[in-house]
């Protein structure tokens, strides 16, 4: 806590004032002026509205205490009428008498005087040369431009980004509208059952042989892409002869499960005999399909 | 009905574009890039909000370090301001992109 803080607080309840109303009378927000009374200086924008509030003097808030109610001009001929015993213009005359005396004590010619002032000056702007510099400093500092958007300079939006937004966010909602209402059509008129048309979107069927060399062997996956019910599948799988004979080789293979989840590998092995006699590439042509599907 | 700032419906109307926007991801199933989203969209609005004062006390801080005089009465330059927005709304725009991307 700071003499200013103090200050501050001990002004406003002397004149009954809330801190709201405080805050309302210097134009800050409650918190600012909670801020002040627990010992931060208020900010220098704020001072003047602070002191009117308050009905103090600025220094005396930024001392914490008030100003004695005489100032040292105010007090100076009360003291000369108290040590000489005059009325003030007594006092006045007599000084004006010491200075005429004084002058002729010491004569001087206009010229000298002249002279005098002159090199006074010169002093003065030798001393005080530096604040010329600064005002040329000053000078460097950007001007505000005229198309300055001032309510920039507070929190919140201004005019410009409140167009922009509601034109961009209007347009995205659009497009999530869009997207959500589609999602939804595409749900309702989704596949129920597995049938021949579309049972490439739920299952892959695929062929591998097994081995590396003289493969007589080839295995046939179905793996599922979707949660299937009371799955059943046939399949002809045929090979074409390779070096010996024109006869192709063909089988019927089934699969049947009641509960296939999503990620689920079915497979079966066929051995076709040699390995010289077809290719252990399989053509597989699905004969029948049924499932349900979520 | 209570008196409510242009400012109050702008922070509401952009709570609503990301609650859509939160709302396509789940149905798009991009549970993975929920915590992206968030990261992005929640801070987003109040540095909207906020960015004069973020601006302003960054400007304080800097010139409280740099400086033996101190900051009294340091306002931010508008080049800095329009920074600030421009930061804060390529925040947001990212955000929206994010829900956008389907995986």
């Amino acid at each position: 806590m700071s003499k200013t803080s103090d200050f501050i607080r001990e002004k406003r309840e002397a004149l009954g004032m809330s801190q709201e109303e405080l805050a309302e009378k210097t134009g800050v927000f409650v918190s600012e002026v909670r801020l002040w009374e627990s010992g931060m200086l208020p900010d220098s924008k704020h001072l003047l509205q602070l002191a009117e509030a308050l009905q103090v003097g600025t220094d005396e808030i930024l001392r914490g205490e008030e100003e004695p109610s005489e100032s040292v001009s105010e007090r100076l001929p009360r003291q000369e009428i108290v040590s000489d015993g005059h009325e003030p213009e007594q006092a006045l005359s007599d000084r004006q008498e010491n200075l005429v005396k004084e002058e002729s004590e010491n004569p001087q010619t206009e010229q000298e005087a002249a002279q005098e002032d002159e090199k006074e000056s010169a002093d003065e702007t030798e001393k005080y040369s530096f604040l010329s510099e600064q005002e040329e400093d000053e000078d460097d500092f950007e001007p505000i431009p005229e198309d300055f958007d001032e309510s920039l300079r507070r929190n919140g939006f201004t005019k410009k980004e409140r167009v922009l937004a509601y034109v961009a966010g209007a347009l995205f909602i659009l497009i999530v509208l869009v997207n959500l209402i589609s999602s939804g059509v595409a749900y309702l008129n989704r596949d129920r059952t597995l049938a021949m048309e579309n049972y490439k979107n739920y299952i892959e069927i695929d062929s591998d042989p097994v081995g590396n060399v003289n493969v007589d062997t080839v295995e046939i996956t179905v793996k599922f892409k979707a949660h299937v019910t009371d799955f059943d599948l046939t399949l002809t799988v045929s090979f074409s002869p390779m070096l010996v004979g024109n006869e192709t080789y063909t089988t019927e293979i089934s699969f049947s499960q009641r509960d296939c989840q999503k990620g689920k590998v079915l497979s079966r092995q066929i051995t076709y005999g040699e390995y010289y006699e077809y290719s252990p590439f399989a053509h597989i042509q699905v004969n029948s399909v049924s499932g349900g599907l979520d | 009905m209570k008196y409510r700032s242009r400012n109050f419906w702008m922070v509401l109307f952009l709570c609503v574009v990301l609650a859509f926007g939160l709302a396509n991801m789940i149905v798009n199933r991009s549970f993975v890039l929920i915590p992206v989203f968030l990261i992005f969209a929640i801070p987003s609005v109040p540095l909207l909000y906020f960015n004069y004062s973020l601006v302003r006390w960054n400007v304080r801080r800097n010139a409280n370090w740099d400086t033996e005089a101190g900051a009294d009465g340091v306002e931010p330059s508008e080049f800095r301001l329009i920074m600030g927005k421009v930061g804060s709304w390529i925040f947001f725009a990212f955000a929206l992109i994010v829900a956008l991307i389907q995986l």
